[in-house]
């Protein structure tokens, strides 16, 4: 029969200074493992969310974002030509042609020309809206086509100058109003800037398209147009699904950033196995007569073992308990930072998914388990008559 | 008068717990170094800039092209002494794995020997190739520089460079479409420590031979007569051009390196306030450790009492434990991230994020003042308890 777990319990009760100080210090490490973990969530759940699996977008071939892919007029007629794209109800077809290219504005509160931030802009036709559904405009409305107003997401307002409704970006030649808000659920659009993609083309002086996104009439079509493009001289671009395109785009900083929670993480972790070993080394320094007393009733070295283990199981759970209590109130918080494939403002939110949450409770009680360990066999390892006289 | 010889007597007794502790206090100073270091290399980009430089951009977007027609417009102005272009090539080599990513420019050849390499002529060069190099590369139209650690970094199965002088590297180009392919002709080894030694150069007269976009430059860099001058002909550039419909934007170095700087926005603070987290759990622990430490020492408190320690000498001689405690592990974590980034090529590993990822030795010095002042603030609790403590509740554990 095993050592019954409430001892356990109520050897972390009495020794509630040393527990204590231990949960904060595994909380700790817990809490920063879950705060990098939540902005790289935060940050790919952005991008996946805002692609959708049955429009395709075609790219210049060597491009790995819009930012570098050069799409000229010519080229942007013939995909709009090929078949499998589907079409709304009134005939016309689902199609967008996108100019997208990065502009330098001036953060807000911030003196003009100094620090200035890459907002991404997006050259585009209301026609996008009937094709990227997720986008909305919830406040004022959609710019005139070739007028040279302009809708800002939800996103920069009030941390890019100008970008509110009412407001002007500035783009050197010439200010744009702005006469709308635009939303895409936490998607990657709520960081740009749209406006009509021929004057777009005339500010950024450039006689080509970055993209065209298509709705496929059945989104199995992919294939099909990857097979007609494949080799054919008349179309040197290439052809993927947009959530397929915008998981892609987390490249570079969502490495950056699970490679840093694991690498924080790993090394913190060392620090709180120290932190939990001592603990229980000295608890078991003070428990020796316990100990003593427990095998002289009649329980194993190795119940003795689990008993230690457990205790340190306790230990570590308790400190991811802590840990995710910390990090609760960074939950939706908004951050922003550079996304390098773009080399423009991205706007997120820390998430804590399910899959952040499990990783941090196993990370806990791995590292209370961790600790457990030396203190466990040296306590199964007691003599009981010397552990008695202890 | 402090019991000096029962200091280090109490460090030795529980050997394990004093290591598990400096260990604790190691592990948090290698990574405020870590951390911290991504700050001061992001910085040093910024203050390492030459001061006779200045860039002139387009104003709407640094991804935007100027055309190469403003060249001579801008060597009218006075106070200007020389310039030179780049322009960003972008490219894919091989595949688009993030590995394979690393900067390609075009350049004007002697101009940017002048510029960026040359001992004599700039006063501070920025990277070094030997001069036989340099006059293959400006001879041949086709060829390439790149950078040492480029040449460390790609290698094939035999281990043999594929950067080498004699390589031929195939690039293929997006923002100028089409396939490139650059003969090797040199190997630059950076002596700003904030340039990058992961680029390959190439002449911009090749690529507007090829390509159809002709004529076009990603910025300027001009050359002062005077530094002190910087401001004046800046604006005297951005006036220029402020109702032609390529405006500029003219900044100093270090004013165009902050804008690469700001793009790290809020991970800096981020950054910051994990290093604080982690000091703090850091802290934890000590203090943990010095608790559990006194509590068991009780008895011992008593002896000295008797024997007429005063209980400011005993606090002290706690203070003093647990200060030299988190300095001895400080200095470990210390050393051990300044042997990791600066000697044992860690940087190295990190250039594609910053440039020069070096432990300074502030950053050192500020990491030892931190496991000072954590021995401090660990020290401080059970050091008060200790002397604090009656000494006939003191004695009463003795037996």
């Amino acid at each position: 029969m095993a050592i019954p777990v409430r001892y356990h319990v109520r050897s972390l009760f009495v020794r509630r200074t040393a527990t204590g100080l231990t949960v904060v210090a595994i909380g700790f490490t817990v809490f920063i493992l879950v705060l990098v973990l939540s902005l790289a969530a935060g940050f790919e759940e952005s991008l996946s969310e805002t692609g959708r699996e049955d429009n395709a977008i075609f790219l210049r071939d060597a491009a790995m974002s819009e930012g570098e892919s050069v799409i000229g007029r010519e080229i942007a007629s013939l995909v709009e030509g090929l078949p499998g794209i589907a079409r709304d109800p009134s005939g016309a077809l689902l199609s967008c042609r996108d100019l997208y290219a990065g502009i330098t504005l001036d953060r807000e509160g911030m003196p003009p020309g100094k620090g200035g931030t890459m907002v991404s802009v997006r050259g585009t036709s209301p026609s996008e809206l009937a094709v990227r559904p997720i986008v909305r405009i919830s406040e004022g409305r959609m710019f005139r086509p070739g007028t040279e107003e302009v809708v800002v997401g939800r996103g920069l307002v009030e941390k890019v100058r100008g970008c509110r409704l009412g407001g002007a970006i500035d783009f050197q030649i010439r200010e744009m109003p702005v006469v709308g808000i635009l939303e895409s659920e936490g998607g990657a659009y709520d960081s740009e800037i749209w406006g009509d993609v021929e004057v777009m083309m005339q500010v950024f002086r450039r006689e080509s398209y970055s993209s065209v996104v298509v709705r496929l009439a059945d989104p199995a079509g992919l294939t099909a147009l990857e097979d007609r493009i494949r080799g054919d001289p008349r179309f040197p671009v290439k052809v993927l699904s947009e959530r397929a395109y915008f998981r892609q785009q987390t490249g570079m900083l969502g490495t950056v950033l699970r490679v840093m929670a694991y690498f924080l993480a790993a090394i913190m972790a060392v620090g709180a196995v120290f932190g939990s070993m001592n603990t229980l080394l000295a608890s078991l320094a003070g428990r020796t007569r316990e100990i003593g007393t427990l095998l002289t009733l009649g329980y194993r070295p190795a119940h003795i073992r689990a008993g230690f283990l457990i205790e340190a199981l306790l230990l570590g759970l308790m400190g991811g308990a802590f840990g995710l209590l910390l990090s609760i109130p960074v939950h939706g918080a908004a951050a922003g930072t550079t996304n390098w494939a773009t080399f423009t403002e991205a706007t997120f939110r820390f998430t804590i998914t399910p899959g952040v949450m499990f990783q941090a409770v196993f990370f806990a009680a791995f590292i209370g388990v961790l600790g457990g360990l030396l203190p466990a066999f040296r306590a199964a390892a007691l003599p009981p008559t010397e552990a008695l006289r202890a | 008068m402090i019991p000096w010889m029962l200091l280090f007597a109490h460090a030795r007794r529980n050997r394990l717990r004093t290591l598990l502790t400096m260990g604790s206090v190691a592990v948090a100073l290698f990574l405020y170094c870590s951390l911290r270091t991504v700050v001061t290399a992001i910085d040093y980009t910024v203050s390492q800039a030459n001061d006779s430089r200045l860039i002139v951009q387009s104003a709407v977007s640094l991804f935007m092209h100027l055309p190469i027609a403003l060249k001579q417009k801008i060597e009218a102005v006075p106070g200007v002494a020389a310039t030179t272009h780049w322009t960003w090539f972008g490219g894919v080599y091989v595949n688009h794995d993030m590995r394979n990513f690393f900067a390609r420019f075009a350049v004007d050849v002697p101009g940017m020997r002048r510029a960026y390499g040359d001992l004599k002529k700039s006063g501070k060069p920025d990277i070094s190739v030997p001069p036989d190099q340099w006059e293959a590369f400006e001879k041949e139209k086709g060829s390439c520089i790149v950078g040492r650690s480029l040449v460390e970094q790609f290698k094939d199965a035999d281990g043999k460079s594929l950067f080498a002088p004699g390589c031929v590297i195939p690039l293929q180009g997006n923002i100028f479409p089409g396939e490139y392919r650059f003969t090797v002709r040199g190997v630059y080894e950076a002596i700003n420590p904030a340039f990058d030694e992961r680029t390959l150069f190439f002449h911009w007269d090749y690529l507007d031979e090829v390509c159809d976009r002709k004529g076009e430059v990603s910025l300027f860099v001009l050359y002062l007569d005077d530094p002190k001058s910087a401001p004046e002909v800046a604006q005297a550039v951005d006036e220029m051009f402020r109702s032609s419909p390529t405006r500029t934007r003219t900044l100093t170095e270090s004013a165009f390196n902050l804008q690469f700087a700001g793009m790290w926005g809020g991970i800096v603070i981020f950054l910051s306030f994990i290093g604080g987290a982690v000091l703090f759990a850091a802290s934890m622990v000590t203090l943990n450790t010095l608790l559990l430490n006194a509590r068991e020492r009780i008895t011992e408190v008593g002896v000295l009492k008797t024997l007429g320690f005063p209980d400011a000498a005993i606090g002290a001689g706690s203070l003093v434990e647990a200060v030299s405690l988190c300095v001895a592990g400080g200095a470990a974590g210390t050393g051990a991230a300044m042997a990791l980034f600066n000697h044992l090529g860690g940087g190295r590993v990190l250039e594609f994020l910053v440039p020069g990822f070096r432990v300074l030795p502030g950053t050192a010095g500020e990491a030892m003042a931190i496991a000072a002042a954590l021995g401090v603030v660990a020290g401080l609790f059970p050091a008060g308890m200790a002397a604090r403590i009656p000494l006939v509740r003191a004695l009463r554990r003795v037996g």
